[in-house]
């Protein structure tokens, strides 16, 4: 019986000694997110009949690796802003996406909300900013939303029916050998005729036909003045 | 010769006996006291390492992050923490190592693992420019569960290079030896490549403790 113990005593340290001296080792891994924020590219023109509103596509690019999804439309976190108005992904048919792409296209704005139009005028620069929310996770690992946006300014150009795509939105402006007429050249370089614009252009020609009265009326006292005058001489004479 | 009469005499103790078990008869006596001695042994436990939260409960899958960063033309540094409250790098060590123990972190595949993003990938024992994870254990903190901090140190701020591990904390002979505590706040600091594609990136990485 004693052997038996003393066997088993040694079998137990030696059990210890080997756990006791052995490295114990756990892995796991370390994370790092390298994110895109979203950019304004370039915008685009294409033909259309429309002569109020430019028919303008604006394009960029977003980090759809990393965007979060936005529950109401199922469809990435991706807002576009310009002049004010708010596009959102999923919620507005004229900003889409493919791959890390996004494209605004505002050709249609017109006929699509007769109701209520873009007002972008022609020449005229609008602030616009491009906000995509990405999913990075915090130091313990958990996923947090991170909103990610870049600002940009897009000069409407003044011939909108010029069909191209260019990379700088202050050239490719106004050029007649494109087919542009002075009517439309003028018409782009006012408002547009709709609501403050409308009453812009009514005020401007008042002021217009006024300013033609006030030249004939002039010159009709101008005549009549020498005519009085002349008459006077001769009288005298 | 005088004639013993056994039957008689074996009949009347069984009886004797009878009539006392009936009646209850005296109790008997017994002794009041006893000695015994209960026998208790302790073996040392064996020593070792993990992820632990804040009930000292292990953590089945730890996750560290460095900061996140935006893509660029440019080399970039994130930084981050390495051990926190909830998510702390416990050592237990139950007389498993009465010399002293090391605790040291290295990529599980040393020298050859990369911080991985589908196909694409960049070092973490590079140079600068490659990409290189710095770990600051100075900057971190010992806590003691049991035992004191006497004898135990935090290895210094070091770049991975080569297959070296980097040691996080040493325990000397003087140290305790039973302890059981944690390390927080170890910082970790790595050098992106300029141009590194975005993704998400990990490094699977190893704490290994050893008895001295």
């Amino acid at each position: 019986m004693k052997r038996i113990i003393i066997v088993a005593g040694f079998v137990a340290l030696l059990i210890v000694s080997v756990l006791a001296t052995s490295a114990f080792a756990q892995t796991y891994e370390l994370s790092q997110d390298i994110l895109a924020t979203p950019t304004y590219l370039h915008y685009d023109l294409v033909q259309s009949t429309d002569q109020t509103a430019p028919p303008i596509r604006l394009h960029g690019t977003y980090d759809s690796a990393h965007v979060a999804t936005n529950p109401t439309t199922n469809r990435p976190k991706l807002y576009v802003q310009l002049a004010g108005r708010t596009f959102t992904l999923g919620a507005n048919q004229e900003l889409t996406t493919n791959g890390d792409s996004w494209t605004l296209d505002l050709s249609r704005w017109d006929n699509d909300h007769p109701t209520d139009p873009m007002n972008l005028v022609a020449g005229r620069t609008y602030d616009g900013s491009v906000t995509a929310v990405l999913i990075s996770h915090d130091s313990l690992g958990a996923p947090a939303e991170q909103s990610t946006s870049a600002n940009f300014t897009v000069t409407i150009p003044m011939n909108p029916n010029i069909v191209g795509n260019n990379n700088s939105p202050t050239s490719g402006t106004n050029n007649p050998a494109n087919g542009n007429n002075l009517g439309v050249w003028i018409n782009n370089l006012l408002p547009p005729n709709t609501g403050a614009g409308r009453f812009f252009r009514s005020t401007v020609g008042l002021f217009c036909l006024c300013l033609a009265g006030l030249i004939i009326i002039s010159f009709l006292s101008v005549y009549l003045i020498i005519r009085r005058w002349k008459r006077c001489r001769g009288d005298r004479d | 010769m005088k004639k013993t009469n056994k039957p008689v005499w074996f009949c009347v103790g069984i009886i004797t006996l009878v009539v006392v078990g009936l009646v209850g008869g005296a109790p008997a006596h017994a002794a009041t006291s006893a000695n015994s001695t209960l026998s208790q042994n302790i073996t040392a436990g064996a020593l070792s390492t993990d992820i632990r939260d804040g009930s000292n409960a292990i953590v089945a899958s730890p996750t560290f992050t460095l900061s996140s960063v935006t893509a660029s033309t440019g080399a970039q540094t994130s930084t981050g923490s390495f051990g926190s409250s909830s998510q702390r790098i416990s050592v237990d060590n139950p007389g498993g190592a009465n010399n002293g123990w090391t605790l040291a972190l290295n990529a599980t595949v040393p020298g050859t693992s990369k911080w991985t993003s589908g196909a694409n990938n960049y070092s973490y024992n590079g140079t600068a420019a490659a990409g290189q994870l710095t770990v600051n254990p100075a900057a971190g903190t010992i806590t003691p569960i049991i035992g004191s901090t006497t004898g135990i140190t935090l290895g210094t701020s070091a770049a991975f290079s080569a297959s070296t591990p980097i040691t996080l904390a040493a325990a000397a002979s003087t140290s305790d030896d039973i302890w059981n505590g944690y390390l927080t706040g170890i910082g970790l600091s790595q050098t992106i490549p300029a141009g590194q594609a975005i993704g998400t990136y990990t490094l699977p990485v190893t704490q290994t403790v050893t008895a001295q």
